[in-house]
């Protein structure tokens, strides 16, 4: 009897070590996913930060009156080359996101802008980019759910824990901002 | 009274155990995707084009695919795209058709209902057919179909397709990256969909392993461990009719006709 009893305390111990390690397994392997679908949302960040220049310079081309904008723009990207880690990149790129949102709605005022043809190239360079961003995106953020649950949520939160995984941050869309542009014709 | 402590035991680490396995589910509402006709190249689900149109279709895509080399540009209509923007079906069908070999592959969707048009370019065309480029196509797209109709318009810009992805043989790839660790995400877990399932599965493999540490004390359960930290991700895509396994990561443009 005594044998027994041995055994199954044996059994539960292995039993636990093999729960912990799947824990981990997976954990390793989601914020893997993580981490990649990252680096797609920042190659996606970085070729509108790209575009911006051009942008800007088309625009500014034109004289409009809404001088502040260029203030703006360049305070948002001085934000984005400033931002270390994922949440402050998350946060720069959405103020870029709402900045450019509000010079293309300012073009609108401006006709000669509607027909130049390299401005609407790069309102369809710009539009792509959105959406490819927003592709990117909710890849990220799948991926970071599922990371995130095996983090919050128990038992697996336990383990987690104590191996020192924290979640990752989503990113959000905003209203208006995050949505492509339309060029529709 | 060691008989209840036993089964208590069991009860929680069974219990610990399945839940573990669960975890990972609820995914972000997604467009519901018909299945591709057999045609694969051509379908016209909305109904709205000529059957000789689609016997045209399907004959070009298929020396395109051939010209190409795995290639593939894939026309669908449909009625309506419901309560998601013409990008999020797009992407999402181009997606789970895999349209094209090593990402070469080009979807043109129209959204009848709604009166939208999309050209979706995987990434291994992204060089190939640019942004611009597919607005151009799409606008080229309503001014025929005012003038010519449908089923010309359709048929031009398919053509259109054809010619600059065939024209071109150098790829040049956008992003350049190196993609194929991210072929496991739309697989993803089969554990999370089946919450049952995962339970019997986790009684069975308690059962079995309990089984294995009283008669021969875990060999089975150690080689099956060693097993599984050898075997890693896993990878391979599955299921689609015809697709080549293409990815598309959002290129393209997007219209009204």
């Amino acid at each position: 009897m005594k044998n027994k009893s041995w055994i199954i305390i044996i059994g539960i111990v292995i039993l636990l070590a093999v729960y912990v390690v799947g824990v981990q397994r997976n954990l390793v392997n989601l914020s893997e996913e993580v981490n990649a679908s990252w680096g797609d949302v920042e190659i996606q960040y970085q070729r509108r930060a790209d575009l911006i220049p051009n942008i800007v310079e088309t625009v500014k081309a034109q004289a409009i009156k809404e001088q502040e904008i260029f203030t703006q723009i360049a305070e948002a990207r001085s934000k984005l080359a400033g931002a270390a880690n994922v949440q402050e990149k998350i946060n720069a790129n959405a103020e870029v996101s709402s900045v450019l949102g509000r010079l293309l709605a300012i073009t609108e005022n401006y006709p000669q802008l509607k027909q130049n043809e390299g401005f609407q190239d790069l309102r369809i360079e710009l539009e792509g980019t959105e959406n490819r961003i927003a592709v990117a995106r909710k890849f990220y953020n799948d991926d970071v759910k599922a990371f995130n649950k095996m983090v919050k949520v128990f038992p697996t939160n336990i383990t987690a824990g104590i191996l020192g995984y924290d979640a990752f941050p989503y990113i959000e869309a905003e209203a208006g901002a995050e949505k492509a542009p339309d060029v529709k014709f | 009274m060691k008989q209840i402590k036993r089964i208590t035991t069991f009860t929680i680490i069974l219990l610990l155990i399945s839940m573990s396995f669960g975890m990972v589910a609820v995914q972000a509402a997604e467009p519901k995707i018909p299945n591709p006709t057999s045609e694969f190249y051509f379908n016209d689900f909305a109904k709205i084009l000529d059957p000789s149109t689609g016997t045209d279709i399907v004959s070009l895509g298929e020396s395109t695919f051939k010209a190409t080399e795995g290639g593939q540009v894939v026309f669908v209509s449909i009625d309506t795209i419901g309560d998601f923007t013409i990008e999020e079906y797009a992407n999402a069908l181009f997606n789970q058709w895999k349209i094209g070999t090593e990402d070469k592959g080009i979807l043109f969707l129209l959204s009848m209902q709604e009166r939208e048009s999309r050209i979706e370019v995987g990434y291994g065309y992204e060089g190939v057919l640019t942004d611009i480029e597919s607005n151009k196509l799409l606008v080229k797209f309503s001014e025929l179909n005012q003038e010519a109709g449908l089923d010309a318009a359709v048929k031009t810009i398919y053509q259109d397709i054809s010619t600059i992805v065939t024209g071109n043989g150098d790829l040049v790839q956008y992003p350049d990256l190196n993609r194929s660790e991210q072929q496991t995400r739309t697989e993803n877990n089969f554990f999370s969909e089946n919450p049952i399932m995962t339970m019997v599965l986790g009684i069975i493999v308690i059962i079995l392993v309990i089984i294995d540490f009283v008669l021969t004390g875990g060999r089975v359960t150690f080689f099956i461990l060693r097993m599984v930290a050898a075997s890693s991700r896993r990878g391979g895509g599955g299921g689609g009719n015809y697709g080549g396994g293409g990815r598309s990561g959002g290129g393209g443009s997007s219209g009204r006709f």
